[in-house]
């Protein structure tokens, strides 16, 4: 059975919820963390949905109103209707406050919504339990005497109906739902109240039961939810708004109910029998609403229907205000992944990154005078900056300070053959000797000949720019060839703790990123040295396969231990080409760390996503 | 009859005939008149004073919001993804400076004074929010509340963060600071910081002159590893410090000098007893 559904809007604020089960707030935050910030589920396909701790998540947005629908399950349970359920409250919750919720500058919205929910729940249960026997019982005729003490008497409908008024908006249009109060004071009991009395008798006679009529107990449980007093009150007296026929603010309340059409509440049958309308017929004929306008929308194949589009269509692409659909979006975003293509950004994140934006952009308006492509543009904009921005910003130095002194701070660097990690492991060591730290290299390539040497130049090259500008001091530690990297790595953590080393810097031997058994040892190589960042260096000049290494390297190193940061390497000879960073990042979710840019040790730079985003979408 | 004879539309909708004239007439009253509201009809009154609400993710921001919007109440919230923009009043029991000298009985001074709230999202990949509302010249900013969790401020990193919730709210607010401090010149009225210690009602809470001790101390050690780090790509500039002089301890007085004002106040949207009062002397201080 459903835990929890929510109604919020983007900007965070939760308009309705209906919880059964409480689902942790944190929880809630880190799904709209991971699927709407992060990206980090695939949001293709119309069966999206998220787990974590046991629960399962279910959504859908109504993106012209900003709102998105929640649905929380366990995980376990199988709820063949939760889409049906989403998609119909979108459309009724849209449809009853569309005044409201299109209202600028307020998060106030009145929704007494209770009562369509709950419906919408039995009936979608009904039509699921056809199957299952049915256990409906019909209320026993001296509780439904008990119950007539419930219905309001006609007497007391003069009373004002609600205390709490909203006096900033004082022409809030008159729901719909007004209905639902004023056929409390009808003449005869309601059909929905005796309904619920039956579904508390319900629950209290099914003490035990199959698994069928355990979850119909609990969706039943929802209609207890709101208590009508003896006086026509609601018991527990919450301040949930449910008369919006009075805009005075007290009195004249009477004028009012009288002045109520008694059409839009209910019918007279031909026996003069006056008969309430049900929440249900209303509720039918929005989703009806709803539906029929979808289907027109996709049908619109005529002649005369079709050409007058295209014209308004064209006129409304110079103006602006149009609102997009797949089909006018097709054209602009092949011509943004083959631009994207030609940036040598592989084609599988530029595929993604262009259906994400078509969802994202699908049902949305463009603004007053821009085209589709500008609008493409900037929404391209957008993502590619929030993707290459880090999810923490990283301060290395900030973080090696709070290691000196009780731990030297471990950092590996991997990477594919010839990426240059030796390089821009030396520049790195360049950059922490110019901050006065201690360093320690570990020459952890014992396979390739001659890899040792060239560390050794570097030191030596080093020690020699310290020694003259008074800056920290950098040693080697090396074991020759042929020994194993994970002990050495290890070894030179111990030997650094012990000689007072702030840093230790680790080389390793460049892989091939699909060779299983080379990739195989970075496992043991993490649980070993056990870096504090593992850095990937990935050069800029590779294309599709960018992808690939990174996600094999970010899996190499065994379960809850993944990449920290990538480094780019020979950024200065690709100019504008930059895609491999989008490619990498996309791939993985792990943020580009450093960029080298050039033969210097002080050809290092952080990224600034700006820059990175300027250059992708320069033509 | 070809459009060129003496009795077509075209030569008498040219000609002097009284009914050009009443259409031409019409045209001309009417063009302006609609299109001044054709652009200006959405347009908000500008004289409506602004404040910028940031801060980390999870401090609280869109919760102070709603709780000044509401005013009795907090609306239950979850992480924000998008910005956005609410119309407040401020309370009938506090009064703005602009009022300070009117009657008590003076009409003026029940009138509600309106205010804008502009909430950003906290999360790290939507702070250019943030910074876009900072650098908006059209509608300068009349404060900045900058909300911080009083309640998670340790240095200590908790399992389920990469970063500590001192250090998340330092950046942030060093990189805030930084951003104003740039934009100095264009000031003429310095621009006053709230630092809002939310959640004051959780048993954790540091107290307020610790909130501004720890986080002094923390934006100090923030800007000193960004003094000595890597150089941006694509920033030719030199890198800015805040407040100019590492030689000078930091604290936030030393930024009155680049017309920044920081006062550091604590409250509560949510608990027993919801403490704002002291929130709103602060914004009726700048109205």
């Amino acid at each position: 059975m459903l835990d929890s559904f929510e109604i919020l809007t983007t900007s965070g604020v939760v308009l309705w919820s209906k919880t059964y089960v409480p689902v942790g707030a944190s929880l809630l935050n880190t799904f709209i963390r991971d699927v709407f910030i992060e990206d980090k589920t695939d949001r293709s396909g119309p069966n999206q949905s998220y787990r974590k701790d046991g629960q399962t998540f279910k959504w859908t947005t109504a993106k012209d109103l900003g709102l998105i629908f929640v649905a929380v399950y366990q995980s376990l349970l199988h709820i063949s209707w939760i889409d049906k359920l989403l998609d119909n409250v979108r459309a009724l919750f849209t449809e009853l406050y569309k005044d409201q919720l299109s209202k600028p500058r307020t998060t106030k919205i009145d929704c007494p919504f209770d009562p369509y929910f709950e419906r919408q729940i039995q009936d979608l249960e009904k039509t699921d339990a056809t199957v299952a026997p049915s256990f409906r019982v019909t209320a026993p005729t001296d509780s439904a005497a008990d119950l007539s003490a419930e219905d309001t008497a006609p007497s007391e409908s003069e009373r004002p109906l609600s205390r709490s008024f909203d006096i900033s908006d004082p022409s809030r249009p008159a729901s719909p739902a007004q209905h639902i109060l004023t056929g409390k004071g009808g003449p005869r009991g309601s059909r929905r109240s005796r309904k619920a009395a039956a579904a508390t008798i319900n629950g209290l006679v099914q003490s035990s039961g199959d698994e069928s009529s355990g979850k119909k107990k609990q969706a039943l449980k929802g209609k207890k939810k709101r208590n009508w007093g003896a006086d026509g009150y609601e018991d527990d007296g919450d301040d949930q708004q449910l008369d919006f026929s009075n805009p005075q603010e007290d009195g004249g309340s009477r004028a009012n109910l009288e002045a109520v059409d008694s059409a839009s509440w209910g019918t007279t049958t031909a026996d003069g029998q006056f008969m309430l309308k049900d929440i249900g017929e209303e509720m039918n004929e929005i989703l009806g609403a709803a539906q029929q306008k979808n289907a027109d929308s996709k049908k619109a194949t005529g002649v005369v229907g079709s050409s007058l589009g295209t014209i308004g269509g064209l006129f409304r692409n110079v103006v602006g205000g149009k609102t997009l659909t797949a089909a006018d979006l097709d054209g602009p975003l092949k011509g943004m992944e083959d631009h994207l293509l030609k940036k040598n950004v592989a084609r599988e994140a530029a595929v993604r990154l262009c259906e994400t934006l078509q969802q994202d952009l699908v049902g949305t308006k463009t603004s007053n005078f821009t085209s589709i492509e500008t609008t493409i543009r900037a929404a391209m904009d957008r993502a590619l900056r929030k993707m290459l921005t880090p999810t923490t910003p990283l301060d290395l130095l900030h973080e090696i300070a709070a290691t000196k002194g009780k731990r030297p701070y471990v950092i590996s660097i991997v990477g594919v053959n010839g990426v240059g990690k030796s390089t821009n492991l030396s520049k790195i060591c360049f950059f922490l000797l110019q901050n006065k730290l201690r360093v320690l290299i570990a020459a952890g390539d014992t396979f390739r000949s001659g890899a040792v040497e060239q560390l050794r130049v570097h030191v030596r090259n080093l020690q020699e720019l310290t020694a003259r500008q008074d800056a920290g001091a950098v040693d080697i530690y090396e074991r020759g060839y042929g020994k194993d990297a994970a002990h050495i790595a290890r070894d030179a953590v111990t030997y650094a703790a012990s000689n007072n080393f702030d840093v230790v810097l680790i080389d390793t031997a460049g892989r091939r990123h699909n060779d299983s058994r080379l990739m195989s040892s970075l496992e043991k190589f993490a649980k070993l040295a056990n870096p504090d960042k593992i850095l990937m260096v990935g050069e800029a000049l590779v294309g599709t396969d960018s992808v690939s290494q990174a996600r094999n390297f970010d899996a190499a190193f065994g379960p809850g231990r993944r990449l920290d940061g990538f480094i780019i390497s020979k950024c200065d000879t690709v100019g504008d080409m930059v895609g491999t960073l989008v490619s990498m990042v996309h791939a993985t979710g792990i943020p580009v760390l450093f960029l080298g840019t050039g033969q210097h040790y002080n050809d290092l730079r952080v990224l600034r996503p700006e820059t990175v985003v300027e250059l992708l979408m320069r033509p | 009859m070809a459009w060129y004879d003496e009795d077509s539309f075209l030569t008498r909708s040219f000609g002097p005939s009284k009914f050009a004239i009443i259409i031409t007439t019409l045209i001309l009253i009417c063009l302006p008149i609609l299109t001044h509201f054709f652009f200006y009809r959405a347009k908000s009154p500008s004289s409506i004073p602004r404040f910028l609400v940031c801060g980390p993710s999870n401090s609280g921001k869109t919760a102070i919001v709603t709780n000044f919007e509401r005013q009795t109440s907090t609306a239950q919230t979850h992480t924000s993804i998008e910005p956005t923009t609410i119309l407040a009043v401020l309370p009938p029991s506090t009064r703005s400076s602009s009022a300070r000298y009117r009657s008590l009985n003076d009409p003026q001074a029940q009138a509600l004074q309106p205010l804008l709230l502009v909430d950003t999202p906290g999360h790290a990949k939507l702070r250019r929010h943030a910074f876009t509302a900072l650098e908006n010249s059209t509608s300068p900013l009349s404060g900045i509340i900058f909300v911080v969790d009083a309640a998670n401020l340790s240095s200590e990193r908790r399992d389920d963060e990469s970063i500590s919730g001192l250090s998340d709210s330092a950046s942030y607010l060093h990189d805030i600071l930084l951003a104003l401090q740039k934009t100095s010149a264009t000031r003429k009225k310095p621009l006053k910081l709230l630092v809002a210690a939310n959640k004051m009602d959780v048993f954790t809470a540091l107290p307020v002159s610790m909130v501004k001790g720890v986080l002094e101390g923390e934006i100090a050690r923030t800007r000193e590893t960004r003094a000595r780090g890597l150089a941006t790509d694509g920033a030719e500039e030199e890198t800015d410090i805040l407040g100019e002089d590492l030689g000078v301890k930091f604290r936030f007085d030393v930024l009155e000098e680049f017309g920044v004002e920081v006062e550091v106040i604590g409250g509560n949207v949510e608990g027993d007893e919801l403490e704002t009062e002291k929130w709103w002397d602060w914004v009726a201080r700048l109205l």
